[in-house]
């Protein structure tokens, strides 16, 4: 018979109770036209056809081997048919013609309804030692269906023995190694089973922990069971039973699919880091139960029912769901290189795009090199200098005349993996360096920033414009751009990381003394204004500790000068910073403290001598005008003008680069997400915009989407046709 | 009754989820049943919402009466009109207002779920944060400007608002990781947008600002979302959040009090017309809203605010308060509800149903002769029945429902909402539930 009723996956149990009773009435009316001819088969005698471990029966010149059913007429489990997999050695075989592709065979397979050509197939496996990779699944599973009922024997203590069910998960175990690859059903079913027998047979366990769980498969008893134990314990859930809890109830999506190896070890890492040996779980009042759906159509679902508590759907368990994606997100990046080329595990550009916790067992050679490279030349304060080509001939550009952003990112984000920060970095608003200009690497401290804070951004500038002023008149010493520069740090409250960056900026702009050139003509760009914000901001950094040292004094001038500013506004700046609520107080060197004067008190000042309340209000200007400087001094690239296909004009409202993407969509029912976004940034769009951007067109112009989410993008045809027609 | 050809993609999603015993995400306008005014109601609101406006409702119904699928009618809706949808169902470890990280996990949680029309499913952040960038983009390249500059200008609305200076500092730095090919800072910038990142000085060195989405700002970081989803050209934000019955089961009445506190914090902003294009559901049981020692009615300040239109009795109903009761589904409303099913499996072609009139009714009485009148009251367990009779005759063409109608079980749904209260103790919540709205296993990330 063929009733094609094994639905896959998310069936009701109501469902399948239905199924079952048709499937028995069925059957219950083909005993009953077989009544008349052949016997009733009584419950439980089956047991003398069982082929134990180790045995094997010849049938048609062929060896069965073991941990089958040989014999004419062998009773179902529940004695109410026949058991499909028992081999009946008088039927006949077309050995001549084995239908090894399986194309005659049902779905719910028999050995006695098969065709002969079938058989012959069959009975060949199991002569070859049931290693065949190529077989139909089919005739896996008629054997499968032996194995199952061997196990449904011994659940019900009729027969068959511990060691023997060992054995036959074994067996279970081996075929999943062979088949499982080409048939999710049988995967399935064979890790099922291998689920059942473990709760029968503890021995089976290892066994069966060595099956990956499949995703989104449903919590294994084993690892049900092992949650509720250790509930019930008070003990924490280790990482591995933690992971595979997720698995076995989740789709996880693209990255920790890509990258399993390196998602299944980041998610190790995290949990360790976020719960410590692991989370505690409560045990819930609910016991434990497996329904077992078997393969074959001669067995009823088998319910076992365990005295531990379920807790596979305590709400604690969303802290791993959270985990798992903030790791995906992690991965993210790393996994969209890979799906663009596989072979760039090796390449500093994956190095440079795994998370953190990765990086220590990376296997990138490049990564490598360039680590023992900076390595060898750091100075006793942690500092390298070295020459921009020497570090990019691991980046390996493709234009060897000239470094793009993206590879000068590319190469700051790997250094910062390995623990080095680099100045000029373009991520913070440096400049892209030449080749055989020099570089500084430092040794960075954790909070080291990647990107620049508004008030790092004004500290470069201030830096910047304090080294000019010392290249163009020597009279600035080396001392007091350190005090320049502590006093930049204090005002603008800098981490003791963004210090650091700094120092190592400073470094650098001493070492290439970039000039003014660039400078000057974009401070001559700038308007009064603009050049007076500026001035007043070095003010207001130089006048933090509420006075102006003559010193600083003589720098200030020295800045207002190159600003184009007259030394008349400086006066009136630094006067009326402090004018508010106190007069300036101008004092000498306190190194000379002979010849100075009284000095009024100052109101409430810390032990650092500030008040702190003018330092927030400083700082609060500050960020303004340094919002308006961070926006003139960042190397600005002008947008390139993206490319579109001549004599194609715009589609409704959309632009030129949406229009001309939009086309490209048309043209394939189907996009892998990496060929949209390569598009996209062909057109220099943004994707995930774009495409937001298009739909909504889509739907004014058409009231339908154009596209269905998804990997890959689904396109709406006759939409996109309506659309670009 | 409906006889508009259903497209086979909604009746896979409908199915599969009434199955699951889960409310579907899509298609509900194929096997809605009445709640006319209801709609009505919400629908006027979203269309405020869009207009610059806000609205609030508690969506206040029996357990098993509907609500979520109410709720997420009315989040397809107004996809369907352009806003931007966050949705998320409280839990002991979710809530408005904590200190020990659970109203920034809500906050988490809402932002991963965010929608748009294109992406109803959620996870939308990305699409929303760039499409405001593509934006700028095309004006910057129009006018011949910095990109920078132009969003600068675009989000300059947003610093009138508490954070907002980070926030958009926060969405630059996202076009200087695409403009630059850094996907490092993209992805912290999405991080930082989601409230994932838990440590400011991580926030300071990865992306330069210096706070950071924490339990204390998460109702000033949504006006943000709210605003920042209209420059990039949604038409406005709905939230919608479920469960609130777990605020009521917190045992600890300070800290259910402050949760009601942030509650009151939306209404004011809501009826001051302060929350701008913002849009709030919340869900709950009756006596959440009505209990006065632990329900919303503990809260003068609230009870004032919610009090029911006194002259609305007797079955009428007044659809203009902000509380809007949803009546338990009868007889007769299950009766269309099985008919609307059956049209969904024959793909609205009634000469496909799989059976007659005829059964619908047999179906009810062997329902009824099984739970009593539980089988329309809470009518998932019902209604999951009926789909899987449906799914197998579809199969088994042979088979008749008559036969089959005798092999239907059905249980009593039980509510998990009247079991145990929440300890305030974070390392002690875990209910001894398991039976949960919010079905974990077909969460999919």
């Amino acid at each position: 018979m063929n009733l094609n009723i094994r639905v896959p996956t998310s069936m009701t149990d109501l469902e399948r109770m239905l199924q079952a009773s048709i499937a028995r009435r069925q059957r219950q009316t083909e005993l009953r036209d077989e009544a008349a001819t052949a016997p009733r088969p009584k419950a439980a005698s089956a047991d003398t056809f069982w082929i134990a471990p180790g045995g094997s029966a010849t049938v048609h010149g062929l060896a069965t081997g073991d941990l089958v059913y040989v014999g004419k007429r062998v009773p179902s489990f529940d004695g109410e048919g026949w058991e499909p997999s028992a081999i009946d050695p008088f039927q006949p075989v077309d050995l001549a013609h084995p239908d090894v592709a399986g194309k005659a065979m049902p779905y719910w397979p028999a050995y006695n309804s098969i065709p002969s050509e079938c058989r012959a197939a069959y009975l060949q496996w199991l002569h070859g030692k049931r290693q065949d990779p190529n077989i139909s699944i089919g005739y896996v599973f008629v054997f499968f269906y032996g194995l199952e009922r061997r196990v449904y024997e011994f659940h019900a203590r009729r027969s068959s023995s511990a060691d023997e069910v060992l054995a036959i998960a074994r067996e279970v175990s081996r075929l999943l190694s062979i088949y499982a690859v080409r048939s999710s059903s049988f995967a399935g079913y064979g890790a099922s089973l291998l689920d059942l027998i473990g709760t029968l047979e503890p021995r089976a366990r290892a066994l069966e922990s060595h099956i990956p769980i499949r995703h989104g498969s449903g919590v294994p008893l084993r690892v049900a069971t092992a949650l509720g134990e250790l509930a019930v314990a008070q003990k924490p859930i280790p990482a591995k039973l933690a992971y595979d809890w997720l698995r076995a109830t989740r789709f996880l999506n693209t990255p920790a699919t890509r990258c399993e190896h390196e998602f299944e070890l980041l998610f190790h890492i995290r949990y360790a880091n976020q719960f410590g040996e692991g989370i505690y779980l409560k045990p819930t009042k609910t016991s434990l139960r497996l329904t077992y759906h078997p393969a074959s159509d001669a067995l009823d679902a088998l319910e076992i029912q365990r005295n531990v508590p379920d807790v596979t759907a305590a709400p604690l368990l969303q802290k791993v769901v959270e985990l798992a994606y903030a790791c995906s997100n992690a991965l993210d990046a790393y996994s969209r290189l890979i799906g663009k080329s596989p072979n760039a595990r090796e390449s500093l550009a994956a190095f440079a795009s795994l998370p953190e916790e990765l990086v220590e067992g990376t296997h990138s050679s490049d990564a490598r090199a360039l680590a023992a490279l900076v390595l060898s030349r750091l100075d006793e304060h942690g500092r390298a200098q070295l020459g921009a080509g020497e570090l990019l001939q691991y980046v390996r550009i493709s234009n060897p005349d000239k470094v793009s952003k993206n590879e000068a990112i590319l190469l700051a984000q790997a250094l910062e993996k390995l623990g080095y920060g680099i100045e000029p970095d373009v991520r913070l608003g440096g400049p892209t360096f030449e080749i055989e200009e020099p570089v500084v690497v430092f040794r960075r401290l954790p909070d080291c920033p990647s990107s620049a804070s508004d008030e790092y951004a004004t500290a470069m500038i201030c830096m910047r414009l304090g080294t000019m002023v010392s290249a163009a008149d020597d009279d600035v010493s080396a001392a007091e751009r350190a005090l320049l520069e502590r006093h930049i740090a204090e005002a603008l409250q800098l981490s003791p990381g963004e210090q650091q960056r700094l120092g190592a900026h400073l470094a650098w702009l001493v070492e290439t003394n970039p000039g003014t050139t660039g400078l000057k003509k974009r401070l001559a760009a700038l308007s009064r204004e603009a050049r007076h914000h500026i001035g007043q901001l070095l003010v207001n950094v130089a006048t933090t500790d509420a006075r102006v040292d003559p010193r600083e004094m003589k720098i200030l001038e020295k800045l207002y000068v190159l600003l184009g500013l007259d030394s008349a506004d400086l006066y009136r700046d630094v006067h009326a910073v402090h004018a508010s609520d106190e007069p300036v107080v101008v004092v000498d060197t306190p190194a000379t403290p002979s010849r100075g004067r009284a000095i009024p008190p100052r109101p409430s000042p810390t032990a650092a001598g500030l008040d702190m309340s003018r330092v927030r209000l400083k700082i609060a200007e500050t960020r303004e005008v340094s919002a308006l400087l961070g926006s003139i001094f960042v190397e600005q690239e002008t947008a390139a003008a993206p490319v579109v296909a001549a004599g194609t004009g715009t589609i409704g409202t959309l632009d030129a680069p949406h229009s001309e993407l939009l086309r490209r969509l048309a043209e394939r029912e189907s996009w892998p997400r990496e060929d949209v976004e390569r598009m996209a940034s062909e057109l220099a769009l943004l994707p995930d915009g774009a495409l937001e951007t298009i739909n909504d067109y889509a739907y004014a112009a058409a009231d339908e989407p154009l596209w269905e989410d998804g990997d890959p993008l689904a396109i709406n045809r006759h939409v996109a046709m309506e659309l670009i027609r | 009754m409906t006889t508009t050809p259903i497209k086979p993609k909604h009746r896979e999603s409908i199915l599969q989820s009434l199955r699951a015993g889960v409310v579907p995400r899509s298609g509900q306008q194929y096997i809605q049943v009445g709640r006319h005014d209801e709609v009505k109601a919400l629908v006027t609101d979203i269309d405020r919402v869009a207009d610059a406006g806000s609205a609030i409702r508690f969506i206040i119904g029996e357990y098993g009466s509907g609500k979520t699928f109410f709720l997420n009618l009315i989040r397809s809706i107004a996809l369907e009109r352009n806003l931007v949808t966050l949705n998320a169902d409280l839990s002991p470890d979710r809530r408005l207002h904590a200190t020990g990280g659970q109203a920034r996990s809500l906050y988490a949680e809402l932002m991963r779920n965010i929608a748009t029309r294109s992406k109803p499913e959620g996870g939308a952040l990305a699409s929303v944060v760039e499409k405001f960038v593509s934006s700028a983009l095309a004006e910057a390249r129009t006018a011949g400007i910095g990109v920078e500059e132009v969003i600068r200008t675009r989000l300059a609305s947003l610093q009138e608002l508490v954070g907002g200076y980070d926030f958009a500092h926060v969405v630059e730095s996202y076009w200087r990781g695409h403009d630059t090919g850094n996907e490092e800072l993209k992805e912290a910038a999405l991080r930082w947008l989601r409230g994932e990142y838990t440590s400011k000085t991580d926030a300071r060195t990865q992306l330069g600002v210096r706070t950071i989405v924490g339990d204390a700002n998460v109702y000033d970081q949504l006006k943000l979302i709210a605003r920042f989803v209209r420059l990039a050209g949604y038409a406005g934000l709905l939230i919608v959040l479920d469960e609130l019955v777990n605020l009521y089961k917190l045992a600890n009445t300070q800290a259910r009090n402050s949760n009601y506190e942030q509650i009151l914090r939306v209404l004011n902003d809501v009826l001051q017309g302060t929350a701008e294009g913002m849009g709030v559901l919340l869900g709950g049981t009756p006596e959440f809203l009505f209990d006065t020692r632990r329900g919303l009615y503990s809260y003068s300040a609230l009870q004032s605010r919610l009090a029911q239109n006194q002259f609305a009795t007797n079955g009428l109903v007044d659809y203009s308060g902000p509380v809007l009761p949803l009546s338990q589904l009868t007889r007769e409303d299950l009766y269309v509800l099985l008919a609307n099913i059956r049209n969904v499996f024959a793909l609205g072609d009634a000469t496909k149903y799989l059976v007659p009139d005829e059964a619908l009714e047999a179906f009810m009485h062997h329902c009824s002769t099984r739970i009593g009148d539980a089988y329309f009251r809470t009518p998932r367990n019902t209604v999951t029945a009926f789909v899987s009779l449906l799914s197998v005759l579809e199969q088994n063409a042979q088979a008749s429902w008559r036969e089959l109608l005798g092999a239907v079980a059905i249980q009593v749904e039980r509510n998990p909402d009247l079991e145990g209260e929440i300890e305030d103790e974070p390392s002690a919540n875990t209910p001894a539930s398991g039976n949960d709205d919010d079905d974990l296993a077909t969460f999919r990330i």
